[in-house]
């Protein structure tokens, strides 16, 4: 799975998220499986708040890690698509689309 | 018919019966917890035997068990503890043991397996106060630890005769002896975590004390929850706050006295890493 550069992220609201000193517990309560996060998987589910484009996450984090975007959108693709495959995230543009076809 | 009582926060669970067979060595495992006269009873546990069948009414979550004596003995022990689960709300329930010296308590936690039994026997052979051998509740509120004493037990010396150590399926077969402890030695009241301690026992094991990353222990704290689905957010952000407060440690070990030296010496040192 190719995650696309033009995906907006967002948190699916049934997963809970706590962070523990510089790392984060994720756990989803439909599946009751729990994840941990070290810091650079948190900053990447951190952005994932349904406002921002793949690339304009590496941008952020690019200020962030000091490392420029181009080079972080492998590894910040790589952890999408594991969010997105465990089911913690959802892209916000499909699910505008499936609202606007219910209604 | 015998009737025993156990008790936990002054509420009891009644288990019934005239099969010696379960009831004495049931009545030795919660010796620590039982009453003469109920306070409050919760419920009633029956066990008879049904032809070779062990049997036990009552039981709602493991009441399907293989109808040996053993099958109804772990029946019975995990009938009780959930009536108590069910009921103290205000604890996450852990499955875990504890020893404390001085007030503070190290908690092993982890599944059957690995090791925590040995560990919780060896600190308390060398006079640690002892808490708990399976089950450990904590306050929501406070923090602390709420004692559980089922009587603590080891299984026999895990080292063959050619001084092959076994691996934990072999020690898994081994007997189990009572841990006897001197009066007073069992801590009846609630104590402060100083670490959190995740054994792994293995015949190959390099010992030591290996900080555990903060959201991995948390992870592990949230696997050995026996009441997660009883608060799932309360639970995680709970667990989370106590990693943050306090030390977690991976401890590989092959030696149960050798790895109880090592946690009482760096119990003494405050767990400095």
């Amino acid at each position: 799975m190719m995650i696309p550069e033009d995906m907006i992220p967002v948190q699916r609201p049934d997963v809970l998220s706590q962070g523990v000193l510089e790392e984060m517990v994720l756990y989803d309560g439909n599946s009751e499986m729990g994840f941990s996060l070290n810091a650079s998987a948190k900053a990447i589910w951190d952005a994932c708040d349904g406002s921002k484009t793949v690339v304009q996450i590496c941008e952020d984090l690019s200020g962030v890690f000091d490392i420029p975007a181009g080079e972080l959108l492998v590894d910040v693709r790589l952890a999408l698509e594991q969010f997105l495959v465990l089911g913690l995230i959802q892209d916000k543009q499909s699910l505008v689309n499936n609202e606007a076809d219910v209604a | 018919m015998q009737t025993l009582f156990v008790s936990f926060g002054n509420q009891e669970v009644a288990v019934a019966g005239e099969v010696e067979e379960v009831l004495v060595p049931l009545a030795h495992n919660f010796r620590e917890l039982l009453v003469p006269v109920p306070y409050k009873l919760l419920d009633t546990l029956t066990v008879r035997r049904e032809g070779d069948r062990y049997v036990v009414d009552g039981a709602d979550q493991f009441g399907d068990h293989d109808g040996t004596l053993h099958g109804a003995m772990q029946c019975l022990k995990f009938e009780i503890v959930f009536r108590f689960v069910r009921e103290h709300r205000e604890l996450l329930w852990l499955h875990a043991g504890a020893a404390a010296k001085g007030g503070r308590a190290v908690v092993m936690c982890g599944t059957w397996g690995r090791g925590k039994s040995t560990l919780v026997s060896n600190l308390c052979l060398r006079g640690w106060s002892y808490l708990s051998d399976d089950i450990v509740p904590v306050s929501l509120e406070t923090g602390e630890l709420v004692p559980f004493p089922l009587t603590p037990q080891m299984r026999e010396h895990a080292a063959t005769e050619d001084d092959r150590l076994l691996s934990p399926g072999e020690v898994a077969q081994l007997e189990k002896r009572t841990i006897e402890l001197r009066e007073g030695q069992i801590d009846a009241g609630r104590c402060a975590i100083a670490a959190l301690i995740f054994p792994q026992y293995s015949p190959e094991a390099d010992m030591r004390l290996v900080r555990t990353a903060p959201a991995s222990a948390t992870l592990e704290l949230l696997q050995n929850c026996l009441n997660l689905k009883m608060h799932r957010g309360e639970a995680v952000r709970y667990l989370g706050k106590l990693v943050e407060r306090t030390p977690a440690f991976h401890l590989p070990y092959r030696h149960g006295e050798a790895a109880a030296q090592l946690l009482i010496h760096t119990h003494a040192q405050g767990f400095p890493f």
